[in-house]
């Protein structure tokens, strides 16, 4: 059985998405068991989305003025 | 017709992988290449902003791919090589960036801080707080935009990678020249230095 702090060791790094099928099912068992250790998963994944959303907001105007500056520094024929 | 109308228009006219169309990218021709800028910049912009880079920076992360892009157009075949090559110099470039700018530590606070969440036998000491729910909602992004920025930027980029582009640990490994061990640490040190940022700053009263 694995220990609480392994557990985030194993999710936190990605570990866990390599480990094989015996080691799965010892992670995901602690997780069914373990109201803390779901939380934290739980908690990381809600932080993932997050980012992902975060990560849509670039302003048109600032694209825009990026875009003539790019333009502009274009080496001519 | 204004410019931006000019510049859907022609978008919505190119066929990306049409010879010609090519042809006059192979010939500087100015309106082909706004075409691919304002197909590219702001998935390019949007990465390095992800990353970690200021406005600037990812403006200038950007160019060098259009340039560099530019310099090589004669060695295309269609269109599908040029996003694929303009965020391979892009990502070139931000690996650039840390060589010069981060290597990865041997310690980091975060790894004590992790360490003194656990007993002795590897239980919760003290457990994952509640964290509101609105934290991780869009009304509230600058919490986790504040938090973003007290992440290092080599375990920020691993971290958008990973999470964002949602790349394989493989790829980024090879993206940021380290091993598959140091992007197991980047990945940790990342994900839990935010959500310790975030429990503070969304405690569940009462």
């Amino acid at each position: 059985m694995y220990r609480c702090s392994e557990v985030v060791r194993l999710v936190s790094t990605d570990e866990y998405l390599t480990a094989g099928p015996l080691k799965k099912l010892q992670i995901r068992l602690h997780l069914v068991m373990c109201e803390n250790c779901k939380k934290y998963v739980r908690q990381l994944r809600a932080l993932a989305a997050a980012i992902r959303k975060t990560s849509e907001d670039v302003s048109a105007s600032d694209v825009e003025r990026a875009k003539s500056h790019i333009l502009q520094q274009f080496p001519k024929k | 017709m204004c410019g931006i109308d000019l510049a859907s228009y022609n978008m919505a006219v190119t066929n990306f992988s049409d010879p010609e169309f090519l042809e006059r990218l192979r010939g500087r021709d100015p309106a082909a290449w706004e075409v691919i800028v304002d197909a590219y910049l702001p998935q390019l912009l949007r990465a390095g902003r992800g990353m970690g880079f200021s406005l600037d920076e990812a403006q200038d992360l950007a160019q060098s791919g259009f340039v560099a892009l530019m310099e090589s157009i004669g060695r295309f075949e269609g269109l599908s090589h040029i996003r694929t090559f303009l965020f391979g110099i892009f990502y070139n470039k931000v690996s650039e960036h840390l060589r010069e700018k981060q290597k990865i530590d041997q310690s980091d606070p975060i790894d004590d801080v992790m360490e003194s969440r656990f007993d002795l036998k590897g239980r919760w000491r003290q457990p994952p707080a509640d964290i509101e729910e609105r934290v991780f909602g869009r009304e509230v992004r600058e919490m986790v935009q504040d938090c973003l920025e007290t992440v290092p930027r080599a375990q920020r980029i691993a971290f958008y990678l990973r999470e964002v582009e949602e790349m394989q640990t493989k790829e980024i490994c090879k993206k940021m020249a380290v091993s598959g061990t140091n992007l197991g640490v980047m990945l940790f040190r990342a994900r839990n230095r935010l959500r310790e940022c975030l429990e503070k700053k969304g405690l569940k009263k009462g």
